[in-house]
């Protein structure tokens, strides 16, 4: 019977998955609070805790300085570290949101939080591809962050 | 009429309730007002909204009877209701504020870290560099903030009314006999450590918990960076000292080294000072460090230095001339266990060899040798998120040879201790920690239990209130023990210390009255020490960083008031102690333009007192200027002393002066990284 259940709520959490990209039409913070909806519904779910950051992220660097934005980042920085704190997930995919975390923080104070949290992004996106060289976000982010630094020259 | 009418028809048969949907709607509320960013949802579906600026929300549920609405947002407790889904129109939801755990919240009273850590923040390690009159001492840097005092004649740390040797240094964990490169009286001593080994500095002015000992008034522990990721060679030069280092990074671990030289010639050929040089200072120090990481939760980390330093001068009618070795090493292991417990262990060695010629007389030579290994383990288990416990035990094997002429000793003993740590939470914003450090001291078998609290109030993210009480001891110096009259027991010194704080996003206040009360103090007497020694200090400090003010501009103001006295050494009673000033005020602007970053600081002190009189007060106004010309090249110049006073540091004893060498320094340097992908990055460690 046991085995059974887990097997419905397996297969009923990777419908709810493959569902996202459909039932979260909403984007940024209401995005996000569709995602946590769902993490209510399955709270062993790495996937989405991932996910979750992963859009609390890309919402926050397209709006840097937006109301809310605090929120929307302290939503980040506690699913990263609740994914850090769990052996099962993946190294590569969590120093990879650690490296994108900081480059949002450089994103929104650049003058300052440029030279505090520049080592932070590098290294993070170094050490997830060391981890994962086939790792498509950290190379596409750390690209990103290798372009911006380049076009901060005088 | 009949269009109208239709339309009427469609929208009315479009409606949630004819379409067999129930609208869902209300507001939510904390103790402030509306709450906006909630998450409102009937559980197990992801039917919701979140709230707006208003705090309104409304959504649409297909659900059917009873349900569970919730609320959530971070930093507050879920709300939960189970009503029928019909009833939950016009919902008035009352959020409360979650109570942190010990996770949440980082007690930092009497404390200041640098770094990335989460405590009240004043500086990282580029503000240490580009702090006023540092020219990248740490030690310098440090005596920007309140509760530290102005002494020019060694540049030492002096804390809160208390000796520069009450402050100890600890990296990764292990403590560091000398942290100072030696240099002759009148000069500063600078700090051993590139403040770019470190990724955090955590700087306590007391009240510190059971793990640091041996150190009556303050403590600064450090923790170096960690695996480095990728290849870093550098370089960088200045008008007195020039540096070699890099990193050779590997899969899972990172090599680095590092290479400076010192060397004061050029200097002061260019700017000569009031003082005749025989043989100007000169340091050469060469570091390297192995880091590994053993496991996603386990790091070794190992650091070695080594450093020469030279110097000679004509005073008084002879050559005095002062050579040093100094060596420090350390390994440490971190790992977690699982099950909340994580274990720590580590070992360190330092030794120090100072040669003395001329030293009191011409031609006489003075010998000095001092070794010390500690020892140190602890276990952290982390019970819960409202209690954390943590155990340790360490141990300072220590012996030194001293000579003069025919006079010396020999001393060898050891200080075993453990402690015991447990991080409480109350009741909801009520943190306590209790410690308890024990110590034995085998010279003369003393035992000393020492217990330590401090209560914390944290009503939210931005206030803290902490009250902290404690016991500390420490050894007194190898001199006096050797010089000792029966038992010469450990100096004993009661912090009581209340911390009032705001820490905002721009602006962080800290307000810190204090009292200590020091017993077992050495006292010379008849040529041998007792522990007769006693007294006392007591002030506050006042700290205020603010950036809200012009866009880019940070202004730092920190005062101190200090009222010490004490009976110790050769007093003959008790008195304000020669180092101790009793108002010290600082005032710095840093100002960021384009790629220039500017800085302005002034520095006072009030008079000291010697048996011979009042040195007048200290002043000095600082600027420097920081240039990022290319992501891999940064230029520094600093002057200190812009208006030129002559700072006087001490009256001898017959009457005559003793003044600050030079009335201005220059710094200008350049660094430049060779191999590194990171821009700005002048670590190569």
């Amino acid at each position: 019977m046991m085995s059974r259940i887990s097997r419905k709520s397996v297969l009923a959490f990777v419908v709810a998955l493959m569902a996202v990209p459909f039932t979260c039409k909403a984007q940024g913070p209401a995005g996000v609070a569709e995602l946590k909806r769902m993490e209510y519904m399955y709270p062993d779910s790495l996937a989405l805790k991932q996910q979750i950051a992963l859009l609390s992220l890309n919402y926050s660097i397209s709006n840097p300085k937006a109301e809310g934005v605090e929120a929307v980042m302290g939503d980040a920085e506690k699913y990263i570290r609740i994914l850090d704190e769990n052996p099962a997930a993946d190294p590569s995919d969590v120093l990879t949101l650690k490296g994108f975390y900081y480059l949002v923080r450089i994103v929104q104070d650049p003058a300052v939080n440029g030279r505090k949290y520049y080592m932070e992004v590098s290294q993070n996106f170094d050490k997830a591809l060391k981890l994962n060289p086939e790792n498509k976000l950290a190379q596409v982010l750390q690209q990103k962050f290798y372009e911006g630094m380049n076009a901060s020259r005088p | 009429m009949k269009n109208i009418l239709s339309i009427i028809a469609i929208l009315v048969a479009a409606s949630p309730a004819a379409l067999g949907q129930t609208r869902i709607s209300g507001k939510v509320y904390d103790d402030l007002g509306p709450l906006a960013g909630v998450n409102v949802f009937i559980m197990g579906s992801i039917e919701g909204a979140v709230s707006d600026t208003a705090g309104r929300f409304s959504f649409v549920s297909t659900r059917k009877g009873e349900q569970t609405l919730m609320a959530s947002m971070l930093g507050y407790e879920d709300y939960k209701k189970v009503a029928d889904v019909a009833s939950m129109q016009d919902l008035d939801i009352r959020m409360k504020l979650r109570a942190a755990t010990l996770d949440e919240v980082v007690v930092c009273a009497s404390t200041f870290s640098m770094g990335k850590s989460y405590q009240f923040k004043s500086m990282d390690a580029i503000d240490v560099v580009l702090s006023g009159n540092s020219c990248g001492d740490v030690v310098a840097a440090m005596q920007s903030l309140p509760g530290t005092q102005k002494v020019g004649e060694n540049g030492r740390l002096y804390v809160r009314g208390g000796e520069s040797w009450e402050c100890q240094t600890y990296v990764n964990g292990m403590h560091v006999l000398v942290p100072y490169s030696t240099n002759v009286e009148g000069q500063s001593q600078r700090g051993r450590f590139s403040p770019f080994l470190f990724k955090g500095m955590s700087f306590s002015l007391g009240g510190y918990s059971g793990e640091y000992g041996q150190a009556l008034s303050s403590v600064l522990p450090m923790e170096t960076t960690d695996v480095a990721s990728d290849d870093k060679l550098g370089v960088s030069a200045s008008l007195v000292d020039w540096n070699l280092g890099g990193t050779k990074a590997f899969k899972t671990s990172s090599l680095s080294f590092n290479a400076a030289y010192t060397d004061l010639h050029l200097y002061n050929a260019l700017f000569p000072d009031r003082v005749d040089w025989t043989r100007p200072y000169g340091k050469f120090a060469a570091e390297a460090q192995y880091k590994m990481e053993l496991s996603s939760s386990s790091e070794m980390k190992t650091y070695t230095g080594y450093d020469y330093t030279s110097v000679a001068m004509n005073t008084e009618g002879r050559e005095l001339s002062l050579g040093e070795h100094n060596v420090y090493a350390n390994a440490v292991v971190r790992t977690s266990l699982g099950k909340g417990y994580s274990f720590f262990a580590g070992a360190a060695e330092s030794m120090v060899l100072s040669d003395i010629q001329s030293a009191i007389v011409a031609g006489d030579h003075y010998h000095n040798r001092r070794n010390e290994v500690h020892l140190k383990a602890e276990i952290k288990k982390s019970v819960s998120p409202l209690l954390k416990l943590s155990a340790g035990v360490e141990d300072y094997i220590r012996n030194s040879t001293t000579s003069y002429e025919a006079t010396g000793y020999d001393l060898a003993y050891n200080v075993a201790a453990a402690h015991l740590d447990a991080n409480v939470r109350l009741v909801p914003k009520l943190f306590l920690n209790v410690s308890v450090r024990g110590e034995n001291v085998d010279y003369n078998n003393e035992w000393i239990v020492m217990p330590r609290a401090t209560l914390s109030f944290v009503p939210g993210g931005k206030f803290q209130t902490s009250l902290m009480l404690g016991r500390y001891s420490q050894s007194p110096e190898d001199d006096y023990i050797a010089r000792r009259n029966g038992k010469l027991f450990q100096s004993i010194a009661d912090h009581a210390i209340l911390s009032l704080q705001y820490s905002g996003s721009k602006t962080v206040f800290r307000v810190e009255p204090y009292y200590k009360k020091y017993s077992n103090l050495p006292l010379l007497s008849g040529g041998l020490y007792s522990s007769d020694g006693y007294g006392m200090s007591r002030g506050f400090d006042i700290f205020l960083e603010d950036a809200s003010l012009i866009k880019n501009l940070s202004v730092t103001a920190a005062y101190s008031f200090n009222d010490s006295e004490r009976l110790y050494l050769d007093f003959d009673a008790p008195r304000a102690p020669e180092y101790a000033s009793r108002h010290n005020f600082r005032l710095s602007f840093k100002y960021g333009i384009g790629k220039c970053i500017v800085g302005l600081a002034d520095s006072y002190a009030s008079p000291r007192t010697f048996a011979a009189g009042k040195t007048p007060y200290y002043n000095s106004l600082d600027a420097n200027f920081t240039y990022l010309p290319h992501p891999k090249v940064i230029i520094y110049a600093s002057l200190n002393n812009i208006l030129g006073r002559t700072n006087v540091y001490r009256i001898n004893p017959d009457g005559s002066q003793m003044a600050a060498t030079r009335d201005r320094f220059f710094y200008l340097g350049i660094m430049v990284s060779l191999k590194n992908k990171n821009a700005y990055d002048v670590s190569n460690f």
